[in-house]
């Protein structure tokens, strides 16, 4: 019986098994099962938690399960080009492997998901139809700009939007501007953004959900000003068509955006019964892990900020689970970071873990300098939450340089104020 | 008031507390059926046709009672609905129908603490028994809180009437005086910290700092760097110099919590910061006078690790120079009502909730609950009960939903029902499952059959 030997640390067989590609989901199948994190022990770390080398062969099965699964939808999807390149439509060749795109993309393989994207790109610059390249640079532009790479998104979708001007395809305008608003946004230039959406909103006036979706961006840019009225308009015109429509994504966007401008209100009930209907109308539909884990995130923010720290951390623990066996690494970082502000706002040090972790994170595989940014900041937070004048200085000055690299003047001038704010060097030591 | 669905009235007024119902489904007809079987009864009954629509209508409260028709996964629905009424403000009990639901899938029910499972289609003295139930299960008397006189320790403080906690204090105000390194046991959330606390704050160092670190919850790559601090460019991400806790343990007490999870490495570096009362920061040569005292604390067996060779000898003889043992929550008597009075004070006061009281049902959940978490397991209960608990009283519904088994579906929780020896067999081969986290040959090993039989019968009984 294994019961005869002691159970292995997280740690140790993470060390032990080679980081390589195949065995990644095995990994997140090992983490996601192991065991330790209970009543009795509650605030042990995830790499000091505990697997039975027993327990692995059930844990393999599902690995496996999980593989063979994804595999199996790139092989057709790849099978399905082969066969459109054989009649002749290189189209529905691009098609099929921006579908493939989008798996590894729905898996947390956002690097394998650019090759495909970038080769479909390929393919569809030799065409004469040029809506099969506007998809892709849809996708891509996404992708950029999820991993903060905002130049290049930018870039991307203004290709985007020339292609669609010069075909003639009001929807891919619509969509490019979408995107360029989006980027906006993230860069905090919400004039920028607002002008997107509503040049967005002219090509996309004959289609009624495009229109709604652009809504859902001002709603978006209403709410940074500080425009809430306007922002529950926006949702309010937006609500009334998704709704008719019965899209689920964009229904399930629109109630996100609802409960973040409910937060915002202060209307803390309202926004949770906003999020809980959210993630309901996603139950129902394919599992999409990265909307559920954008909206969790959005309901611990919200009971961080209310103080709620303890149902805060059930919260985040419940959405580690789901970010770990759905791969979701920059979602996790995003968790682990807030995680390490419930654990300072109790005032427990040891929140520092998660900081650590986040930057590891970040740094990983799907590289986020934006997100390594944003960690540092709230890492250097914490450290002078606790009077560490000096590391929290460390902190503020790496987040500093990561934000002057991605030339984000609004944060280098957000954290400037901060450094101020903190005793000198020689006052501090 | 009567039962009625979707608005329409089908009952005449009774004189108990009427039942209000929502049921979560698109089965009219069950819920037509139902709403018959409660007429008369003092019971409403309103349907809704799906999850979304259910998440409206809970932000209502008032609810007694969700039914939830399950059909595809159950059990993936089931650990959902629990998941959503974990976050309502007035949670209600949860009643699952599914069409004859496996007694593995009754065993899970009860360990989510679902307060029934009904087969469909539902019979009327079936219904009636659930409506019986759950009169019964809101019943709940108020038992006053007792006055608490906690001793201070810094901003919290300790309370205990219990004599297994005298040999603690006395200890506490004999070695608090001198410089001595202390090792403190104990099972997790006994209060190892707070005793620490409680020997810096009444010893010759109060005036300096009190620097904890848990041993177990950080990463060991992260640990070193904690303890002793590094300097600039040592590793990748040593963005700047850190003083470690040793260092800014000087002149005051530096606890080390849980240090039986510590490796083998970094123990050796830690008896010589003790024995040697210096440090080195990683990547720095020079080494660092430190002066502070040690407490270490623990809730393994250090002297079996030893023997394991887990553990270094040298380094335990230099920590338990004195030592002192805590007893678990369950050796400490009445201290668990003195312990839950002070929480709820402590906790109503934090999030503005005035509770004056704790209802008989949820005392009765708290002595019977196997506190393997100890005291720090209860504060957090408690905490996360004050965050829900919306009225004067503290009531079983505000405790955790799995404890509410009272509870148990209807398969066999009946004083005088007596279970048939398939539900026997069933329920002793998920013990024994359980028991063998989940591995078929050896639970089969320990039952005594082969592993192909006992395949067989968790398959049939869906466990």
């Amino acid at each position: 019986m294994s019961a005869g030997f002691a159970p292995l640390r997280v740690e140790r067989v993470l060390r032990l098994l080679p980081d390589v590609d195949a065995l990644a989901p095995l990994r997140a199948v090992i983490v996601a099962t192991s065991k330790g994190r209970s009543e009795e022990e509650p605030d042990r770390t995830v790499g000091k938690r505990y697997v039975r080398a027993g327990e692995f062969e059930e844990l393999v099965g599902r690995a496996v399960d999980r593989v063979t699964e994804h595999l199996r939808a790139l092989y057709a999807a790849a099978i399905e080009a082969l066969e459109a390149e054989e009649r002749g439509d290189a189209s529905a060749a691009v098609r099929a492997f921006l579908r493939a795109g989008d798996r590894e993309e729905a898996a947390g393989r956002d690097a394998e998901a650019r090759m495909w994207y970038d080769h479909a790109r390929r393919i569809a610059e030799e065409l004469r139809d040029r809506r099969p390249e506007i998809e892709t640079l849809h996708r891509l532009g996404h992708l950029d700009a999820a991993h903060g790479s905002l130049d290049r998104a930018s870039r991307v979708y203004q290709r985007s939007l020339a292609l669609a001007d010069a075909e003639g395809d009001p929807a891919g305008a619509a969509l490019a501007c979408e995107g360029l608003g989006e980027v906006a946004l993230i860069e905090g230039k919400a004039h920028g953004a607002a002008a997107w959406y509503a040049r967005g909103r002219g090509y996309a006036e004959p289609d009624r959900a495009l229109v709604a979706r652009l809504d859902l961006g001002l709603a978006e840019v209403a709410m940074i000003s500080g425009a809430l009225d306007d922002a529950a308009a926006a949702l309010d015109r937006a609500g009334r068509v998704l709704e008719e429509e019965g899209d689920c994504e964009p229904l399930v966007r629109l109630l996100d955006a609802w409960g973040r401008l409910e937060t915002l209100r202060g209307r803390h009930t309202d926004a949770l019964v906003r999020y809980r209907e959210a993630l309901a109308r996603l139950r129902g539909t394919e599992r999409s892990p990265r909307l559920e884990m954008d909206i969790r995130l959005h309901i611990c923010r919200l009971h961080l900020e209310a103080g709620r720290l303890p149902v805060a951390e059930d919260e985040i623990r419940r959405a580690e689970d789901l970010a770990i066996v759905h791969n979701l690494t920059r979602q996790l970082a995003r968790l682990y970071v807030m995680m390490g502000q419930v654990r300072g706002a109790a005032g427990d040090e040891t929140g520092f873990v998660f900081f650590e972790k986040a930057i590891e994170l970040s740094r990983g595989r799907e590289a986020s300098p934006r997100l390594e940014g944003e960690a540092y900041l709230e890492y250097g937070r914490f450290r002078r939450a606790f009077g560490d004048h000096d590391e929290s200085r460390a902190y503020l000055e790496r987040a500093r340089e990561i934000f002057d690299a991605q030339g984000d003047r609004p944060m280098c001038a957000l954290i400037d104020s901060e450094l101020s704010g903190l005793p000198a060097w020689h006052e501090a030591s | 008031m009567g039962a009625h669905v979707n608005g329409v009235d089908f009952g005449t007024p009774h004189q108990a507390k009427p039942l209000r119902f929502l049921g979560v489904g698109d089965d009219a007809a069950l819920f037509t059926d139902l709403a018959r079987f409660a007429e008369g009864e003092s019971a409403v009954i309103e349907r809704v046709a799906d999850a979304a629509a259910a998440v409206r209508a809970l932000s209502q409260t008032g609810w007694s009672c969700l039914l939830v028709v399950l059909d595809q996964e159950p059990d993936e629905q089931l650990a959902w609905w629990v998941e959503i009424l974990s976050r309502s403000p007035r949670r209600p009990r949860l009643v699952a129908l599914l069409p004859s639901p496996s007694i593995g899938f009754l065993l899970r029910a009860a360990e989510h603490g679902i307060f029934d499972v009904l087969a469909t289609p539902v019979g009327r003295d079936r219904f009636a028994e659930l409506l019986r139930r759950l009169r019964t299960a809101e019943d709940e008397v108020a038992v006053p809180l007792p006055e608490v006189k906690p001793f201070p320790v810094g901003t919290s403080g300790m309370v205990s009437e219990s004599p297994a906690m005298l040999p603690v204090f006395r200890t506490i105000a004999q070695v608090a005086p001198s410089t001595a390194t202390v090792l403190v046991m104990g099972e997790s959330g006994t209060g190892k910290e707070l005793v620490a606390r409680a020997i810096h704050l009444n010893g010759p160092r109060a005036s300096g700092p009190f620097v904890a670190v848990n041993c177990a919850a950080i990463p060991d790559n992260l640990l070193e760097s904690e303890l002793f601090g590094h300097e600039k460019g040592a590793f990748t991400g040593a963005v700047g110099r850190k003083i470690g806790r040793f260092e800014r343990a000087n002149g005051g007490t530096l606890f080390l919590d849980e240090i039986g999870d510590m490796s083998l490495p970094l123990q050796s570096k830690i008896l010589r910061a003790v024995q040697e009362r210096e440090i080195e920061r990683v990547g720095g040569g020079d080494p660092i006078a430190v002066d502070g005292r040690v407490i270490a604390a623990t809730n393994r067996d250090l002297k079996a690790m030893i023997a394991e060779g887990r553990f270094r000898e040298d380094l335990y003889y230099r920590l338990a120079v004195v030592t002192i043992r805590l007893p678990r929550l369950a050796d400490r008597g009445d201290d668990l009502l003195a312990l839950t009075s002070a929480f709820l004070r402590e906790f109503g006061q934090r999030y503005a909730k005035p509770l004056t009281s704790l209802s008989d049902r949820a005392l009765g959940l708290l002595r019977t609950h196997d506190w393997v978490g100890n005291v720090r397991e209860l504060r957090n209960v408690i905490e996360r009960a004050v965050l829900v608990a919306d009225g004067p009283m503290l009531r079983s519904e505000h405790l955790p939903e799995e404890w509410r088994t009272g509870a148990a579906p209807a398969m066999a929780v009946e004083n005088d029902h007596l279970w048939t020896l398939r539900e026997m067999e069933a329920r002793h081969i998920a013990r024994v499952l359980d028991h063998a986290h989940g591995q078929i040959g050896d639970a089969a090993h320990i039952l005594g059959v082969h592993r192909n039989t006992l395949a067989r019968k968790i398959k049939e009984y869906g466990l």
